[in-house]
Formats: structure tokens, sequence, C-alpha cells
């Protein structure tokens, strides 16, 4: 076995558990704020740091082995995909732990109104960045791009709800408080589908050589 | 007989190549890169033949005028073969021979009546080991300029001794002592003087076959150092084990597999997104 080998693969298993526990933020996150739980918004905040510390992980190990292996090529864009990817999860994983702070406020108040769309564009949200996650471990350029192309419905959703909130806060001032909280939630859902396409991107770049983002080139 | 003078091409020469038009074959991948300078030295349908041996297949290739080329791939590949026919220096090979045409500035150098020794001083060489005369620091980088006749007295024999050394970064550790042998140099220093030896009789192109491979890293750097400086005034081709080198030094990266050109591309392009899955296994350590 070539001995950057062993690296890669360390790098490989540290980027999928970083975004496994970053789709279980997601999840709890999200879970909370429906289900009205506070211990599980609380336990995401918690989680948080396990991801911070992986981020910094990547960052050592793509580092050296770009020091102490010199990969060229296919080897060389993995490394600087998951230094990239890292980054982009890390901050991912803190909307996430965003979404249970404001859950911490939502659950002080009574529900503002059931959740009808909020559930689809969490969902979707967490679906993106799974596909873009797997995307990137298996290579799969393919879900890159489908996965892409499902930002246009999460920001559809966004905008759908927002304007939503805005006419209840409109009508309710009493709901301003927790109209605006949502307005965050959704907010930070939405970057976390542009935080996903941006790794699609880079799953692009790794497979391909080509570099996408900022640009008009058809993906 | 000169016949591949850049300023005054020869009729003669000329007409023989439109007559010799080589039969243009299909290329299995599009391996030239996007170059916008002129081209110095360009190979066309070229196979090269050690006796029965097949060494080089099918070579198609444009080199622009100052740029670093690196030839890279794994031993017996024929870089070093085709770096070798450049400067004809396979002639002296018994049983050699070679099929299509190999320009440099657009005349064919294996046209029969190609001056070779003249070609020789257009087409520098520097070898793997450094190969001083058993003479004089000065002697050896006069040598050149004078079997050409390039220096029409004794001070401008010395003028352009000192300017071939202080483009070789090495006037100022042999200044003082000119009359030395080149022999007590050390390793990097002898490499320098070859490098001196072969500027001073103002080439084009300065062929460079694994320049570093004996030398330790300092002397590596300094010779990097002196290759990248030299791209201001002459094409450099390179022949290198060492991929680092190449990227660190090279404009362009050809790599060679088997006697077949493989990909040819910036050297940024061949060591991040190779388009051929070979380059990428050589570069990447799966094979070679």
């Amino acid at each position: 076995m070539r001995i950057i080998e062993s690296d890669l693969n360390k790098l490989r298993e540290k980027i999928t558990l970083m975004g496994q526990l970053t789709e279980n933020a997601i999840e709890h996150s999200t879970k909370a704020l429906f289900e009205r739980d506070s211990e599980l918004s609380e336990a995401t905040i918690k989680e948080d740091d396990k991801i911070d510390k992986l981020e910094n992980e990547i960052d050592k190990l793509a580092t050296d082995i770009m020091v102490l292996r010199q990969p060229a090529a296919g080897d060389l864009r993995f490394t600087v995909t998951c230094l990239h990817t890292a980054g982009i999860i890390e901050r991912i994983a803190d909307h996430a732990v965003n979404i249970a702070k404001h859950v911490r406020v939502l659950n002080s108040e009574p529900p503002l109104k059931p959740y009808v769309d909020l559930p689809k564009m969490a969902l979707l949200t967490k679906e993106m960045f799974h596909d873009a996650l797997e995307a990137l471990i298996k290579a799969e350029v393919d879900l890159a791009r489908q996965t892409i192309r499902k930002d246009d419905q999460v920001d559809e959703l966004f905008h759908l709800i927002y304007d939503e909130l805005l006419d209840i806060m409109q009508k309710r001032p009493d709901s301003i408080k927790r109209g605006s909280e949502l307005l965050f939630v959704i907010k930070h859902l939405e970057r976390m589908a542009d935080y996903a396409t941006n790794i699609c991107e880079m799953v692009i770049y790794m497979t391909e050589g080509r570099i996408i983002k900022h640009t008009e080139e058809a993906f | 007989m000169l016949t591949v003078n850049k300023s005054k091409p020869v009729d003669k020469m000329e007409n023989k190549e439109t007559q010799t038009e080589p039969k243009k074959t299909e290329l299995k991948t599009n391996i030239d890169p996007e170059i916008s300078s002129n081209i110095q030295m360009e190979a066309q349908n070229l196979d090269f033949f050690y006796g029965e041996k097949h060494a080089l297949h099918g070579i198609n290739m444009k080199i622009p005028e100052k740029s670093i080329t690196a030839f890279i791939g794994p031993s017996g590949c024929g870089k070093s073969t085709f770096l070798r026919t450049i400067n004809r220096m396979n002639d002296i090979i018994a049983g050699t021979r070679i099929k299509g045409k190999l320009l440099l500035d657009g005349q064919d150098i294996y046209a029969p009546s190609v001056d070779v020794v003249d070609l020789r001083r257009r087409v520098g060489m520097v070898f793997q080991k450094s190969t001083p005369f058993p003479k004089s620091i000065f002697e050896n980088v006069a040598y050149g300029i004078k079997i050409n006749q390039l220096a029409k007295s004794r001070g401008e024999l010395q003028t352009m001794v000192e300017q071939a050394l202080t483009q070789a970064a090495l006037w100022n550790e042999v200044k003082d002592r000119l009359n030395d042998s080149a022999l007590a140099l050390s390793g990097g220093q002898q490499q320098r003087l070859c490098i001196a030896r072969t500027i001073a009789v103002s080439p084009e192109v300065i062929l460079m076959d694994e320049p570093c491979s004996a030398l330790d890293p300092i002397a590596t750097e300094k010779i990097e150092e002196l290759i990248v400086e030299l791209r201001e005034n002459y094409t450099v081709i390179i022949v290198t084990h060492n991929m680092q080198q190449a990227t660190r030094v090279s404009d362009y990266t050809a790599f060679f597999l088997l006697g077949e050109l493989i990909e040819f591309d910036e050297t940024e392009k061949i060591f991040t997104s190779p388009r051929e899955k070979k380059t990428e296994d050589y570069i990447t350590g799966r094979f070679g």
C-alpha cells in the first residue's frame, strides 16, 4: 500500500465522523424545535465541541499530508477538499447550534402555529447535507450535481415561510418575538443548504479538477 | 553549411519541408497545452529506434521558447532518448534511426544539410554527472567560445567567460581562482561550471538530463534557482526523476511511458488535474 494511503484513509474517516456528528446536530436541533424538546437542544449545543475538535484534527492531518507526503493530482485534490470542507462542515454545525439556541427561547413561549413547511425545509436541508457528505466520501459527482439542484427548493421554502411569518407578525404584534426567532431558524437552514452546495462544488473539484464556485460555468 | 539558422532560412530547406510534410496521425488525446508564445522546438510524429527496439512512438510536442519544460516518467520510458534526439546526441550510437520530424525554429534538425556541430552549439546539454574538462576553470568556459570562434580578442574572450560564469551564478565563487583546476570545484560548482560552459556559446535551447541527481539539497537549490533564471534567455528542457523538482522549476511537464508521450500540459495542470489516468497513477505513486 502506498504510504500516503493510510493518511488519506484517516482523513476520510475523520471527515466522515465530523459529517455524521453534524448531521446529528441538524437532526437534533430541528427535532428539538418541532417536538419542543429543550433537553435535546441543550445536548446539541454541548456536542458541538467534538465537531470543533475534529475540524482542528482534520486541519492538522491535511497540512501534515501536504508537507510530509506531497500529494499530487487526485490525492492533492482530495486533501485540499477535506481541508476546505472541514471548515464548511464546522459552520453548518454552528448553524445547527444556533437553531438549538433559538429553540431555548421558542420553548419558553407557547407555539406560534403548527409547523407545516418548516419541517419540509429542515428535512430537505438535512438530506442535502447528507447527500453532499456521501458524494464527498464516495466521490460521487452525479450525486453532488443532483444535490446542488435541490438548493432552489430550499430557497423557495425559505421565501414561502418568510412571507408567512411576516404576515403573522404584521397581524399579531404579540407574535413578533417568536416570529423573529423562527426567521432566524429558517435563515440558518437556508445557509446550511448553501454550505451543502459548497461541499458539492468541492466534490466536483475533487473528482473533475474543475473549480465551479464563483463562476458561471455549468456544473 | 548552416541550414538551421533562424534569421536566414535557406530556400532549399523550406522546399524540402513542403515535400516531406509528415502524415498527421490522430492523437489519442489532445496533449498540447495552450501555448501563446513562439514555438522553439516541435516534434512531429517522431519515432526513434535503437536497432530493432522501437524506443519512441509518434511523439508530437510543441515547446514554447523561453520556457522550462520537464520530462518525467519511469526509467526506460524514453524521456532521455527524446531529450538526446533534440541535439542529435543519439547519432553517435550505432544502429539508431529516426522517423518523423524534429523542428528547431521551424527547421528540421535531421535534414541532411544540417551542421550537427552548429546544432549542438545552439542546443546545449548538461548531463547528470558534471563533466568538467581536466583544465582550468577559465579554460572550461573558454573552450567552446574558442572552437566556435565567437571571440575576436583575448579581452572579449575574458568578458564572455565572466558573463557565462555570472549567468551560471558561479562568478563570485571562482573569480579569484580562474586558473585553478575545474576538478577542484565541488559537485554543485562543477555542475554550474558545465552550465556556464553551455551558456558561453550562446545556445537557444539548454537540455538538462537529471542535472541535480548527484547533488546535495543546497547545491540542488542553487541549480534550480539558476534554471529558473535561465528561462529569461533560453528555452530549457529538463529530464528529472524528482517530481517535486518538476513542480518547482518547470512551466510545462511532459509525461512519457513506454516510449509514448502520454500527456503534455502546464505543470500546474499535470500535478493537480491530469487528464490521463496513467499520468495520475504515475505522479501519485500508484506505479513506476
